[in-house]
């Protein structure tokens, strides 16, 4: 069966030496969502800028479909581009400040010639408006007249007016007031399972990945560290970096603080990718072997895969907590 | 000695004056003890950050403060001469901000920077002062301090300039420090670090923290007693624990609920607050939290609702909290 | 106050400077060329309000007919300008990569040129005359156009919502034309506004020094010019020709400054 998408060892360098992307491949199904998480300059945002065809791919393919983007015609690219949309964090640059409301959110409608004249536009503007809990007087409004949350679900309904196959969300609550976020989270969740949509999630924030996601990539600079189902990744995370992830989640509750794992400074920076694997220079269980050889993507259990030289070794839980013990 | 090191009583601020003035805070209460840790939690508006620039008199130019007393250590603040603030901030009471890049001098060696108030108001030599803030490097963990003391902000990344902001806020051994969203512009994993190197030195240094954030997360792991802000007043206080088992307030009851956590049971829907947070230039009447009150009463919007105790240590600003009505009429 | 009351002068005059523009044959009492050899060098009279020069024409009807010719060249150089330096501003900014590179180069180069000199050099290159004056001070225009709108597009290409209009399948050329184009019109608006003025003032130079306007068709820069060269036969001609320049200068630049006050985002957003 042909997958929805797939990206295949995808690589892009910036002027010449920043790695930002370094090799990544995963796929999505239809109606899947896949988060995609990571720290700030893994490249997270990055794949989801090659993904929406924003900047092209140094080395790679992606096919939506089986179809190779990469290889397609102006032409067919736009017909694609009808199926992959897009939420972006900021809810202040994504709206042109210059566009009302109506005309935002039927933009992508009047760009494929689906929608002719004013009258119509409008109508079908305050249709769209209703499906979010916004209404026809809000047609004429300035975005600068909607709070965040507001601009962001004219953001989400301007992705689903081409009703897509899929929707690429980069960090779409985290510019958000904490009360305001839940709204947008149901939202999205609610239009996902209204119109079939698969989502790419990109994000920082574990919580809210556990509660939207299907599948978990863990990216660190720039390559997929781990790769999982989200049962088995919150219940039995294999590598050593999503561990410490986990670990640095805020407490839900003052009595349950969890025992953290620290990493040992910040992440390198892409330009010097670290020999073996890239994460040992602040892995808690390095050894020699990790310095030397990078460890592949490689299955270690159902559908679960992770980039660990030792990811079946030991029982990581109890080997991390050992290790910072006895650490400074 | 009393045990209150900073009392904010019926603390009100205004943008502008006269017939556009904009009422920002209307009467914040809050006390902060000697040594403790209270996380101030609040969404954009709710004036969290603007309690702590009234209470450092650090207000912008457009805001003033029209009523209320701020008493740090036994003196008050509001009537202050600029002196005696320039004392206070350098010596007691410090700051730190989200962005740590933009706190800093960029064309200024870290080193200098944190020796600057040390020779100021310390009045150390210049070595002694270098040496001081290599040790003060150090102690809020920063590898190398040696080398590192003759870096430029730019040279260091986030999580380093945080670093370098707690040890320049802590090298006068002040009394108080003002953290505000100090982990939000950070990674999860340096978050976390930072987190921990606050609650340490707080003990260490026996140090009043007040955190301001929006993340009842961060509250969780570091706060002593919270103060939940709404509508540019205290709508509840409460110690920690009491705040996480038995959250009192419909707003913070409805905030905690909407907070994904990763212990949180899988639910299809979140629970959420209706509504947004209004902009502090149309402030409901009454309570400012009734247009999305799910436990709304007829007085709601129209008279406000004081801090009142429900147990030794928790107070809630709620009409449909209060035993009897009669005190209200 | 004060700022507003100079702003109310200065559209007054303008809107005076465009009745004349407009309905010049009808309020001029004279013809500007007609010659007069009785009457030469004459003081202001009630047959000759702002006297006259030296081959006894009309200095006031010279003057009106003047303004028409200064301001077309005037409001046009710049408008060419705008159109052909924003156009290559906007698109350096957007596709990047080497015709960017050309573009700034080429402008860096044509900025280290002083406008004037750039005029003269343009007029030198094509010959004096009323269209290569026009195509002089365009061309002297253009780098200033293109750099503020390379500056501003490149920084409005950041957005999301140019993201989102290309990620939606928005041609180029449109989305250059209804998202970059609106988000950077404020601060070019108001540089044409203030060009308009220098053009004018240009338009004057160029013609002073004999390249711009020839003889006898009468332009501010060489009523002038002529003025100069006689003014001991009559100082009037020049003097009224420079007031009108300085105040149509001067004009331009207050609305110029209050569209900038009027545009600026921050405020506007109050």
């Amino acid at each position: 069966m042909t997958k929805l998408l797939e990206a295949n060892d995808l690589r892009k360098v910036f002027g010449g030496a920043v790695r930002a992307v370094d090799g990544v491949s995963f796929s999505l199904d239809e109606r899947e969502t896949l988060a995609l998480v990571g720290e700030s300059g893994c490249g997270k945002s990055t794949v989801s800028r090659l993904i929406l065809r924003l900047t092209d791919p140094t080395e790679g393919t992606i096919r939506f479909e089986g179809q190779d983007m990469g290889r397609m015609s102006q032409r067919a690219l736009k017909e694609v581009r009808r199926e992959i949309q897009f939420v972006f964090q900021d809810p202040f640059s994504s709206l042109d400040p210059r566009m009302t409301a109506g005309d935002i959110v039927t933009e992508p409608l009047a760009v494929h010639g689906l929608i002719k004249g004013r009258a119509k536009r409008r109508d079908t503007a305050t249709d769209l408006l209703k499906t979010v809990g916004l209404s026809a007087k809000h047609v004429n409004n300035w975005p600068r007249q909607f709070s965040g949350g507001q601009r962001q679900r004219l953001g989400i309904i301007r992705a689903f007016a081409l009703g897509p196959r899929l929707i690429v969300a980069d960090e779409p609550v985290s510019a958000l007031d904490v009360s305001v976020r839940s709204q947008v989270i149901n939202i999205l969740q609610d239009m996902q399972e209204d119109k079939g949509t698969a989502y790419l999630f990109i994000s920082h924030d574990m919580a809210t990945v556990k509660h939207i996601a299907d599948r978990v990539a863990v990216m660190y600079l720039g390559k997929i560290v781990e790769l999982a189902p989200k049962s088995s990744f919150f219940s039995a995370p294999q590598h050593p970096y999503s561990e410490a992830l986990l670990s640095a989640v805020p407490a839900s509750h003052p009595d349950k603080r969890r025992e953290r794992i620290l990493l040992q400074g910040d992440p390198p920076s892409p330009v010097n990718i670290p020999s073996g694997c890239r994460f040992h220079t602040r892995c808690p269980l390095a050894q020699e072997l990790c310095k030397r050889e990078e460890p592949p993507l490689a299955q270690v259990a159902d559908n679960h895969a992770a980039a660990c030289h030792f990811a079946q070794a030991w029982p990581m839980r109890s080997r991390v907590a050992d290790t910072s013990a006895s650490g400074p | 000695m009393t045990q209150q090191l900073l009392t904010i009583s019926d603390l009100q601020v205004a943008f502008g004056s006269g017939e556009n003035a904009v009422q920002a805070l209307r009467g914040v209460d809050l006390s902060v003890h000697r040594g403790e840790c209270l996380g101030l939690v609040g969404e954009s508006g709710s004036g969290k950050s603007l309690t702590a620039l009234a209470a450092m008199r650090l207000l912008p130019n457009a805001a003033r403060i029209n009523a209320g007393s701020v008493s740090f250590d036994g003196e008050e603040l509001t009537s202050a001469s600029r002196g005696k603030l320039e004392y206070l901030r350098g010596n007691d009471i410090s700051m730190i901000f989200q962005e740590p890049m933009s706190a800093l001098n960029p064309v200024m060696k870290v080193g200098d920077q944190i020796a600057a108030p040390l020779r100021k108001h310390m009045g150390l030599s210049p070595k002694a002062a270098r040496a001081r803030a290599i040790d003060q490097l150090a102690s809020v963990g920063i590898p190398d301090p040696q080398r590192r003391i003759d870096n430029y902000p730019h040279e260091m990344s986030g999580g380093m300039l945080q670093r370098v902001m707690i040890a320049m806020a802590l090298s006068c051994e002040p009394k108080l420090l003002i953290a505000d969203e100090p982990t939000t512009a950070l990674d999860v994993t340096i978050q976390a670090q930072i987190l921990d190197l606050l609650r340490s030195k707080q003990k260490e240094l026996d140090l009043a923290i007040i955190v301001i954030t929006h993340d009842f997360g961060v509250v969780a792991e570091i706060a002593d007693r919270v103060n939940v802000m709404y509508g540019g007043r205290i709508v509840e206080e409460a110690r920690v624990r009491d705040l996480f088992d038995s959250p009192q307030h419909p707003y913070s009851i409805g905030l905690l609920n909407a907070t994904p956590t990763l212990e949180m049971a899988e639910q299809r829907r979140l629970p959420a607050i209706g509504g947004a947070v209004p902009h502090i230039s149309e402030m409901p009447s009454g309570c400012a939290f009734h247009p999305r009150c799910p436990e709304r009463r007829s007085k709601c919007d129209s008279q406000v609702p004081k801090l009142d105790p429900v147990s030794p240590n928790q107070s809630v600003a709620c009409w449909a909290r209060r035993q009897s009505d009669d005190q209200a009429a | 106050m004060l700022d507003r009351i100079f702003l109310n002068l200065a559209l007054g005059f303008l809107s005076l400077i465009a009745i004349v523009v407009v309905f010049g044959d009808f309020i001029q009492p004279h013809d500007p060329l007609a010659q007069n050899f009785l009457s030469r060098d004459e003081g202001p009279s009630a047959e000759y309000w702002l006297g006259t020069d030296d081959f006894g024409r009309d200095v006031f009807s010279r003057i009106l007919e003047g303004t028409r010719l200064s301001m077309t060249i005037g409001l046009a150089s710049p408008l060419i300008a705008a159109v052909i330096g924003i156009g290559m501003g906007t698109t350096a900014a957007y596709f990047g990569g080497w015709a960017e590179r050309v573009i700034t180069r080429i402008t860096d180069m044509m900025m280290s040129f002083d406008p004037l000199l750039l005029g003269v050099l343009v007029v030198a290159l094509l010959g004096p005359g009323i269209l290569n004056l026009a195509v002089a001070i365009s061309f002297a225009l253009i780098p200033s156009f293109i750099r503020l709108s390379r500056a501003s597009a490149l920084s409005v290409r950041q957005e999301g919502y140019v993201d989102a209009a290309i990620a939606m399948g928005r041609p180029s050329y449109s989305t250059i034309l209804r998202h970059v184009l609106p988000n950077i019109s404020g601060p070019l608006v108001v540089m044409t506004t203030l060009w308009v003025g220098t053009a004018i003032r240009l338009e004057a130079t160029l013609s002073f020094i004999g390249l711009g306007a020839q003889p006898p068709a009468p332009s501010w820069g060489n009523i002038v010019r002529y003025g100069v060269q006689n003014i001991f036969g009559s100082p009037l001609p020049a003097l009224f020709a420079g007031l009108a320049i300085t105040l149509t200068v001067l004009s331009f630049n207050i609305l110029g400054d209050a569209l900038r006050d009027r545009l600026d985002p921050d405020r506007a957003a109050r």
